[in-house]
């Protein structure tokens, strides 16, 4: 019997020799939910763009969304087990610390608080002339809500950067709401404040 | 008078000196190294951006690691391996960004995120090879060797493609061009005609001096893919250049006599 014991551990152990060729720490996880919402106008004329209250050029406006998380548990995954819990292939160890969002997004909009043009009078939907700007591509709004990775963050605070690529007919005052709905049926949203497109 | 027959006099001496029945056997095998600068008459490509991303238009010096010759008599035939160290891709990245600039600074941010990438990655240099193959005719007066011979040869080169993020003044256009080939290595037929004139220092060493010509026609076409971020929109431009090359080259070099 204490042979077979013995053996067992022998080969748990070796397996574990082969298996583990590293020493990464436990990932420590953490969990949060999305506490608020900014909105900020910006001037993408130049080489980069920047956070402005002064008028903006109407073909280079845009809107810096500021989302602000709140972490809500921390999870330890410290388990017990005779094998080592990274059974790494390579020496590669993953990040230390992983956040993951409790809701996601289910719904963005954007709505003009002023008169667009014709035919997006105050009030209306505008989100099709914003795009997102991921990786130097322009993708559409709705990727935010298909692809939840985009907001996946490591960090207390993520930066969504949405771009008006139809700008408006006049140069004129002009202000958005952006209603973004989560995955609990919370609405969170924000404003800019009102901007000269010129 | 005495100055006026002094002077053939010491020509006649000099030129039996040169052309007196030789003191060494006739050379049948030889070995030749040797490292010289080439000299491209013109430029392989269309005086455009992508020029920056072509291997040799930066290749000067060379290095002719292997060269041996087998000779029956006078006659004899000769193969070479010829490799030119190309400058680092940095200092090509760097080419290419300025070239990048030069073209778009006035309406785009080009600096910003404009770049090439290359092949090899590691920022090492990529060799230009150039090997080949040919009759040779040898004329041997006492210490003096002279070698002329027209060998076919393969000049091989690589090419790197290159990206440029541009972002528009003014606007949130963001414009991405890239440069392309579909192969990045480029071989060209070589007709390279080069003679050597070489002293022999003593029974198995001469120092010899050779000056080549490399007559080729590199066939390059670069794409040019120029996508709008805001439209989608793509087009595309071909940039080709087909013209005969003349590489003259000199060098300097050791020839080791075997047998």
């Amino acid at each position: 019997m204490k042979k077979k014991v013995t053996f067992i551990f022998l080969v748990a152990f070796c397996i574990q020799l082969i298996v583990a060729c590293c020493n990464c720490p436990e990932p420590t996880i953490y969990q949060y939910k999305f506490e608020y919402v900014a909105a900020f106008n910006v001037d993408n004329s130049k080489a980069n763009p920047i956070i402005s209250e002064s008028p903006i050029p109407r073909k280079a406006y845009g809107i810096k969304l500021q989302i602000g998380l709140r972490q809500l548990a921390m999870r330890n995954h410290n388990k017990f087990s005779l094998l080592n819990q990274v059974c790494a292939f390579d020496c590669f160890c993953g990040p230390d610390t992983t956040i993951t969002p409790r809701d996601t997004i289910t719904a963005l909009k954007i709505t003009t608080v002023a008169n667009f043009n014709d035919q997006y009078p105050a009030g209306s939907d505008v989100s099709g002339l914003f795009k997102l700007l991921r990786s130097d591509t322009y993708i559409a709004i709705d990727s935010v809500i298909a692809k939840p990775d985009i907001y996946f963050t490591r960090t207390d605070t993520k930066f969504l950067e949405l771009y008006l690529l139809t700008p408006p007919d006049r140069a004129e005052k002009y202000s958005f709401k952006i209603d973004m709905v989560l995955s609990n049926g919370t609405q969170i949203s924000a404003s800019t404040k009102p901007i000269d497109l010129e | 008078m005495n100055k006026l027959l002094l002077a053939p006099l010491s020509l006649l001496c000099a030129w039996n000196f040169a052309f007196a029945q030789s003191e060494y056997k006739p050379i049948q095998f030889f070995y030749r190294p040797s490292i010289g600068a080439m000299f491209p008459m013109r430029s392989p490509s269309p005086q455009y951006i992508s020029d920056n991303l072509i291997g040799n238009k930066f290749q000067k010096l060379f290095g002719q690691v292997i060269d041996v010759g087998f000779f029956y008599k006078n006659f004899g035939l000769e193969c070479s391996i010829v490799l030119l160290p190309a400058q680092g891709s940095e200092s090509r990245h760097s080419k290419f960004v300025n070239a990048v600039n030069l073209e778009y600074a006035s309406e785009y941010y080009a600096s910003v995120s404009s770049g090439a990438m290359y092949n090899d990655m590691s920022g090492s240099t990529d060799p230009q090879a150039r090997g080949g193959i040919g009759p040779a005719y040898k004329v041997e007066r006492n210490r003096f060797v002279f070698v002329g011979r027209v060998m076919a040869d393969v000049v091989s080169f690589d090419t790197d493609w290159g990206t440029a993020q541009l972002k528009q003044k003014g606007t949130n256009e963001l414009v991405t061009i890239n440069w392309r080939r579909e192969r990045p290595v480029i071989d060209c037929f070589t007709i390279s005609p080069s003679f050597t004139f070489a002293y022999r220092v003593s029974r198995r060493i001469a120092i010899d001096l050779d000056v080549g010509s490399w007559l080729y026609r590199p066939d390059i076409i670069y794409v040019e893919k120029t996508t709008s971020a805001i439209s989608g929109n793509a087009t595309t431009k071909e940039y080709r250049s087909s013209h005969f090359m003349n590489d003259v080259s000199v060098g300097l070099g050791i020839m080791v006599v075997f047998k």
